[in-house]
């Protein structure tokens, strides 16, 4: 299987994930005015209650949408500094084993 | 429910602008969706592996779900726009016709019911032996009115009622994601993976596990002290104690350390032992982590066989990943082997230890003196 990663890029792509993530909440805030207004200007009105609950819903999901992208973010970070650190750690091991061989010389 | 009051006074063409603006926080999903894809598109460049696939999984899922949503949100959208213009309009009606009785001279009650108004009841008082008449008349055309109002409110409530549940049941269906709140065990895993040295990572033994080990390491230590330098050639760095070992795969050589009988000459255990010692059975230790070797008894053994099992922690299920570990536990389950010890040790050559060739040879059961082999005397590196 091919491995591949640009660390860095995908260390900025993550980030930009977790910034892309507030964009979510752009939906649920667009109806938050028009469905207060439709509920105070109806009184009495079913509709109007219900309209109020779907934007609350709404908000809900956005914030899951939200809550999502800002996690994968986070681990699209996570994997580019986990295979950066461990990357780093095969080579400190290499070193010490190298480090370790008995040099002299050989038979 | 909306009374008479609330149907006069509404403004339904307020939900029409919110289902406007639904549709609107729809496009805006869809418009985020894509800037999400272009962004996963510009990670996916960069990066290809098994966690990438993992990650692309778990895209998909949000795709479909803000999909399903922009579909949902829409839906609504439609069916308030709908219902909002149909209550707009049977709004209109009521006031209309509220209007149109109010400017008839009639007076429009709450419930709502039509009343005859003051101008009404001049006009009849002046007609004079027809006042009945006028009475009757004008009472039909206000019980008419009632009738019409109650209908339009009517109307007026059922299209309300229609669209508040059906803007409460598409508030149902939103339904957020799970929220994923670990901290990525993959990470973990891949940490353990990677880690070929045995230390740090692999899980802690319990306290008796470390007992047991303790015990088998300070018995072994004695019996490798007893042992004459000689009589058991290694490597240099197999024969440096813990403490001094500085190549990375050998710390912990001596709890791998066969158990070696104790003996001063290794032809002295040309004799088979007496079989009650071994009561326990002979054994020996598992292979590579989940190996199980099986220690060959004396058949007089009343124990027979017994195995040594190793088990492997997840972490040390990498290639090239050695599980020293449970290799040691498993090492320590052999009793005190003779022959069968010595060939169940076979099981560990690929750990971290070479074999040890001169007690392989100390466990011969022939008579050295008969020189079986056709080896001189000179050649006799023992002699």
């Amino acid at each position: 299987m091919t491995l591949h990663m640009d660390v860095d890029d995908v260390r900025s792509g993550g980030a930009g994930l977790r910034g892309l993530a507030p964009g979510a909440q752009n939906a649920p805030r667009r109806v938050e005015g028009p469905s207060r207004s439709a509920a105070d200007r109806n009184g009495g009105f079913a509709t109007g209650e219900a309209g109020t609950r779907w934007q609350a819903a709404l908000a809900a999901v956005a914030s899951g949408v939200e809550r999502r992208l800002d996690w994968q973010g986070e681990q699209v970070v996570g994997s580019a500094d986990d295979l950066e650190s461990a990357d780093a750690e095969n080579g400190t091991r290499f070193k010490d084993i190298q480090g370790d061989l008995p040099a002299g010389p050989t038979r | 429910m909306p009374t008479y009051q609330d149907a006069l006074s509404a403004e339904p063409s307020q939900f029409v602008d919110y289902a406007a603006q639904m549709t609107a926080a729809a496009n805006d999903l869809t418009a985020h969706q894509g800037e999400y894809g272009e962004q996963v598109a510009q990670i996916n460049v960069h990066w290809k592996d098994t966690a990438n696939d993992a990650f692309n999984g778990d895209v998909s899922k949000v795709n479909a779900h803000v999909a399903q949503v922009v579909g949902e949100v829409n839906g609504a959208a439609a069916g308030l726009s709908a219902a909002g213009a149909q209550m707009a309009a049977e709004c209109a009606m009521l006031n209309l016709a509220d209007a149109a009785l109010k400017a008839a001279g009639f007076d429009v009650q709450p419930a709502p019911l039509v009343t005859l108004g003051a101008v009404q009841r001049i006009a009849i008082a002046a007609a004079g032996p027809f006042g009945a008449v006028v009475e009757a008349a004008l009472q039909a055309q206000a019980a008419a009115g009632t009738a019409g109002l109650q209908a339009l409110l009517s109307l007026v409530n059922a299209a309300d009622a229609a669209a508040g549940a059906a803007l409460s049941a598409a508030a149902d269906l939103l339904k957020p994601l799970d929220d994923k709140t670990g901290t990525g065990d993959e990470n973990r895993d891949l940490k353990k993976a990677a880690d070929h040295s045995g230390t740090g990572t692999e899980e802690e033994p319990s306290e008796e596990d470390e007992e047991a080990v303790e015990e088998e390491a300070e018995e072994e230590t004695e019996e490798e002290q007893e042992e004459p330098a000689e009589e058991t050639p290694q490597p240099e760095s197999a024969q440096q104690t813990p403490g001094q070992g500085e190549m990375p795969q050998t710390p912990d050589m001596e709890d791998f350390a066969p158990e070696v009988p104790e003996l001063d000459n290794p032809w002295e255990t040309a004799e088979l032992p007496d079989p009650e010692e071994f009561g326990g059975g002979l054994a020996s230790g598992g292979g590579l982590g989940g190996g199980a070797g099986a220690g060959l008894g004396g058949a007089p053994n009343p124990g027979g066989l017994a195995t040594g099992t190793g088990t492997v922690a997840p972490g040390a299920l990498a290639p090239g990943a050695a599980a020293p570990v449970p290799a040691k536990a498993s090492a320590g389950a052999g009793g005190r082997s003779g022959m069968g010890g010595m060939m169940g040790g076979g099981g560990r050559g690929g750990g971290a230890k070479n074999e040890d060739e001169t007690a392989r040879e100390s466990n011969l059961t022939e008579d050295p003196d008969e020189d079986v082999w056709g080896i001189g005397s000179d050649d006799d590196p023992y002699a």
